[in-house]
């Protein structure tokens, strides 16, 4: 997994990554308002490509595009809402409003696909578990344990199937061979099993569920988080308002004003908020200048 | 005041009529290193584990322990948590989390202290054991050595008063074995935290302990320091088997069995002693000439190997393997014959490419240059034991595994019960395969693969964590085998059962074999990696390499 | 006051795993706008009293272990038994879970087991539906083994037939409900057939390997407790 450590973003704390993250993938979801869609998916893709990088990047793209056509072909063939009827397919009638329906949730889901994408590079698997961890400690435990056994299963796995390739004589045929990999699979789970209550009992010998556990954390909070936290609250608070202001009906007849005053102001908010690390890596890049 | 004392300490497992611990009294001093030693099965592994509440198993008990001035049972248990560390045989299991800073931090976490107190004992022991250059690595990327200087760490991080360790180096090569045993002299030097060890091979460690507890059947049969041990040793016959003991004690204790004062106990003391020895049997014969003394020893030991006869099997040539396109070469120009009949040991260190070497041999995996090549008309049979037996039990009773592997080969039931007998696993054939103890799940998994009547026996580790007496069992079974011309290949760490059984040696370093010579040549050419009784004997006899070596040439002399 | 909230969550867990399907039918047929937003909040409150109770729980090493090995068993099953892609024994494991040791712990092995494999492969919108469709698979199992259904195999084969398709109906929901407006039969139907060959392989390799572990693995586990005196069931 190849990360940009330099990107300035990731030098903030988990919390308030995972704040932005919340944020947008929230907003992104609660409004079909053509112009927020639109800086979703823009932001999306700049954003997806500079943290990922195109070659990866790409292979998203193309994923996500699939779920999204279905959904911009699936409402205005099937739907039957909308006043503006285009012309019919068999029984069903294509309106106006489905197809523009049909084109805004598509593109909702494919900002949501991509900037799921981004969240998976922005909250890496650490800073996942130690944010799970300050609310879930047990689980986030048994997680970590789970990512701890994952490769010491798989060489065991392994050995067995390299011990029984070697003894056994071959078999052919799939159910024969699905027989032979359940087997193989067995043995794995009761070897494990074996093996973990040891664990459990280092775990028991090293004061595990003596007391209160504390965490070590190697997440420290600086005043910058302060401050990008209150940024970011304040840019949310204002979007809000200003995805409550703009609002835009498909059905039956499309109506809503996108360039109505003084609404107009909030579009840049949703931007700079969507934006907000792109903001701070081109400051750092001025700043080095 | 006693760091711990046991006293009438008696233990019964549930279900069982005899006690596995016998009124045990013992005495454990600060600052001491304790050595228990015993063959498998002896108690010890339940004798330590009931020293740490935590992972005391389940049972009857009577009599007490104390641990400082109150009962062990007594208290509240937060403070006994991180006042006794244990560390456990097998290092994997021992992990518990998936980063090396996570796991030292684990147990600080645990007794609940404060983020900023964690850190700095955290980054303390990072420095102490000098792991400070993989400390934000993944667990994964660790060696075994590693990982179990890892656990040590990560006990000793809670600033115990007492660190228990239960065969810690059971699992490891002879390398990461010494290593770990340097960093916990280093613990019990300059922390001078008190150490108890459980252990049944005492060639590196009898020479650190300040006690040795000797146990025989739930008993203790001997508790005191190590010379009082030898001496006794050496009169009485020693319940942990002789040659559990380390081989300079091993060959005083038949060269000299009057021998009177301190008993050397390391390689070099050995060397010091055996020099000594040979020129006073060489003033007392009036022999000056070294020389000749070694030809007569030449003549008088048998050669172990004749290489000419036995038929070639199986051929691998110029092997080239690695596991992922990107990844540097497991093998890189492997070659290496497989005879009928002879008994072949693969030796070198961690990551040489030594189990690679057995898969490609056993055309489990296809190498991407040279090939493997079997010199017979019919198709050969291979077969592997794993490095952990267990990869091989399906069932829910031996019998039924050993009837599995028994049914494709065309193997009668008899056949199944006399191959049990001569295993001695014919009273265990109903028991679950993963309930035997380690010496008996070995025997069971070869009992299985021996059913397939293999032409080619490859076996991995099969030495590890093995009691003396198991060993000689496989040895023997081994030998058997190749008297009746199967080819047995052995790639193991265990120098001293290489040095012992095998016919010829290989040495496999990054990826190829840098020697095969015939096993004496073999270990008398090497000067580091070879046995304790060719370092302690070298230029001073000939090409000895084990014990009954050196006994046979200098009594010849 | 733990023993109070205790309770309360014990009461709190079907109320809110069967509620939360309920409540999303609800938001799709009153027509609120933000579905899909909404959909993710009420998985997340579904899953929450399973959590805290787990969490409230203390749970003993020996009791966490075997839910940790079923589900990294389950995730490596996912990638070396694929003969072809969707053939997965997870669903199946997670049942065994659920009916060996109990419905807590069969929920936390779905749950988990979907986190943690998202976690390796790449999170989106659909791991809380994963986790809540698993655990949901692992949570019924239990509580239908205790309700004394599950005394002839065959209905543990036919619980796996038909969870797998509600697995593939629930990941299906949050597209349907989100993105799919009015509402309507044919367009929600159109979905469900586009996944109805990867659901079709779902349920039959769940209703196999139930076929092949089962039993041999029941009493594996059952073994396991009585050997190392596990909790008997996770309630």
């Amino acid at each position: 997994m190849t990360q940009r450590i330099r990107h300035v973003f990731h030098l903030y704390h988990p919390a308030v990554i995972l704040l932005y993250a919340v944020s947008v993938l929230g907003l992104t979801m609660s409004t079909l308002q053509p112009v927020y869609l639109a800086i979703s998916v823009v932001t999306a893709v700049i954003y997806g490509r500079y943290l990922i990088g195109w070659q990866h990047f790409r292979k998203i793209l193309l994923f996500a595009a699939i779920p999204a056509l279905m959904i911009a072909l699936v409402n205005p063939l099937f739907s039957s809402g909308g006043a503006t009827i285009l012309f019919y397919l068999g029984r069903f009638s294509v309106t106006r409003e489905a197809i523009f329906y049909g084109l805004a949730a598509g593109a909702m889901l494919l900002a949501v696909l991509l900037w799921f994408a981004c969240w998976q590079k922005l909250i890496n698997q650490e800073k996942f578990m130690y944010l799970f961890g300050r609310v879930f400690p047990t689980l986030a435990l048994m997680l970590s344990m789970i990512f701890r056994l994952l490769p010491v299963t798989r060489s065991k796995a392994l050995q067995i199937s390299y011990a029984r390739k070697a003894a056994l004589p071959q078999v052919s045929g799939v159910r024969q061979r699905l027989k032979r990999q359940a087997a193989a699979i067995s043995i794995l789970m009761s070897w494990t099993m074996e093996d973990s209550i040891e664990t459990a009992d280092t775990m028991r010998a090293r004061g595990y569920g003596t007391g209160r556990r504390t965490s070590y954390q190697i997440f420290s909070w600086h005043t910058r988080d302060t401050v990008m936290a209150v940024c970011l609250l304040l840019l949310l608070l204002a979007d809000v308002r200003g995805v409550w202001l703009h609002v835009f009906q498909y059905y039956p007849r499309l109506d809503g004003d996108l360039t109505a005053w003084p609404q107009l102001a909030l579009y840049p908010v949703h931007a700079v908020l969507l934006g907000l690390p792109l903001i701070l890596e081109a400051w750092e890049a001025i700043r080095w200048k | 005041m006693e760091m711990m004392t046991l006293e009438q300490f008696t233990f019964t497992y549930p279900g069982q009529e005899t006690p596995a611990l016998r009124d045990i009294n013992l005495l454990i001093r600060p600052a001491e290193l304790t050595v228990v030693c015993g063959p498998s099965g002896c108690g010890k592994t339940t004798l330590v584990r009931s020293m740490k509440r935590e992972i005391a198993p389940y049972g009857q008990t009577s009599g007490r322990i104390f641990f400082r001035d109150h009962e062990l049972l007594e208290g509240p248990p937060q403070s006994r948590a991180g006042d006794i560390g244990f560390v456990m045989q097998d290092p994997d299991h021992q992990i518990v989390t998936d980063t090396v800073w996570h796991e030292l931090a684990f147990g600080l976490e645990n007794m609940g202290l404060p983020v900023n107190m964690i850190r700095r004992r955290v980054a303390e022991i990072a420095h102490f054991f000098g792991i400070n250059s993989w400390f934000e690595r993944s667990v994964l990327a660790l060696s075994g050595g590693q990982k179990q200087i890892l656990n040590l760490a990560a006990v000793t991080a809670m600033q115990p008063r007492m660190i228990i360790l239960d065969e810690p180096v059971a699992q490891l090569d002879p390398i990461a074995t010494r290593e770990f045993l340097d960093v916990l002299r280093r613990i019990h030097h300059e922390l001078g935290t008190t150490i108890v060890i459980t252990e049944h091979v005492l060639e590196d460690i009898f020479s650190m302990a300040d006690q040795i507890v000797c146990m025989d059947s739930g008993r203790i049969s001997f508790a005191g320091p190590p010379q009082a041990f030898v001496e006794q040793a050496m009169t009485a016959l020693s319940p942990v088997g002789v040659e559990a003991l380390p081989t300079a004690v091993q060959i005083v204790q038949t060269l000299a069995p009057t021998h009177v004062g301190p008993v050397p106990l390391t390689v070099g003391e050995g060397r010091v002693w055996l020099q000594d020895y040979l020129n006073q049997r060489m003033t007392d014969r009036n022999q000056t000439d070294h020389i000749s003394m070694q030809d007569t020893a030449e003549q008088a030991v048998a050669p172990r190997s004749a290489d000419s006869g036995p038929a070639i099997l199986l051929r691998a040539r110029d092997l080239w393997y690695r596991y992922q396109p990107d990844d540097a070469f497991a093998l890189r120009g492997f070659s290496l014959d497989i005879k009928a009949g002879r008994v072949l040991a693969i030796v070198g260190g961690n990551g040489s490419g030594k189990s690679t070497a057995l898969h490609a041999l056993a055309g489990l995996l296809r190498p991407q240059r040279g090939q493997v090549r079997q010199t017979r008309d019919r198709q050969l049979k291979i077969a592997l034991l794993p490095q952990d037996p267990r990869a091989l039990f399906v069932s829910d009773t031996l019998r039924q595994d050993l009837a599995l592997f028994a049914e494709p080969s065309g193997r009668s039931q008899q056949e199944v019960l006399d191959l049990a007998a001569t295993l001695g696993l014919e009273s265990l054939l109903d028991h679950h395969p993963l309930d035997l103890s380690g010496g008996e799940q070995q025997k069971a998994a070869l009992g299985m693969l021996l059913l397939t009547q293999p032409d080619i026996f490859l076996l991995d580790e099969p030495t590890k964590g093995l009691d003396i007496r198991t060993r000689n069992d496989l040895a023997e079974i081994l030998t058997a085998q190749s008297a009746q011309g199967v080819a047995v290949v052995i790639v193991t760490h265990d120098l001293e059962f290489a040095a012992a059984h095998a016919h010829t040696c290989a040495m496999i370093f990054n990826g190829e074999v840098t020697c095969v010579e015939p096993t004496r040549s073999f270990f008398s050419g090497n000067t580091f990696y070879t046995t304790a009784a060719s370092r302690i004997s070298r230029g001073l006899l000939d090409s000895a390499i084990t014990r009954e070596d050196v006994i046979s040439q200098c009594q010849i002399v | 006051m733990p023993d109070r909230l205790n309770r309360l969550l014990i009461w709190a867990e079907p109320v809110a795993l069967l509620g939360a399907p309920l409540l999303l039918v609800l938001a799709v047929i009153r027509q609120v706008e933000q579905t899909a937003l909404i959909s993710f909040l009420v998985l997340a409150l579904a899953m929450l009293p399973f959590f805290a109770r787990f969490e409230q729980r203390r749970p003993r090493p020996r009791d966490m272990v075997p839910i940790v090995v079923l589900s990294v068993i389950a995730m490596i099953g996912r990638t070396l038994l694929t003969v072809l892609p969707n053939i997965q024994p997870v669903t199946a494991i997670v049942i065994i879970s659920g009916i060996a040791l109990g419905p807590q712990a069969g929920f936390l092995t779905g749950s988990l087991t979907a986190l943690a494999s998202n976690l390796l492969l790449g999170q989106g919108p659909w791991t809380p539906w994963q986790m809540f469709a698993w655990g949901l698979a692992g949570w019924l199992a239990g509580r239908l083994r205790q309700a004394g259904l599950f005394r002839r195999p065959v209905a543990v084969y036919a619980y796996g037939v038909l969870i797998s398709f509600v697995y593939g109906a629930l990941l299906n929901v949050w597209v349907v409900a989100g993105f799919v407006r009015p509402f309507n039969w044919p367009a929600a139907l159109t979905v469900y057939l586009a996944s109805l060959p990867v659901d079709l392989l779902h349920a039959g390799s769940t209703l196999v390997f139930l076929l092949l572990f089962y039993h041999p693995w029941l009493k594996k586990i059952e073994r396991l407790k009585t050997k190392y005196g596990l909790s008997r069931d996770l309630l």
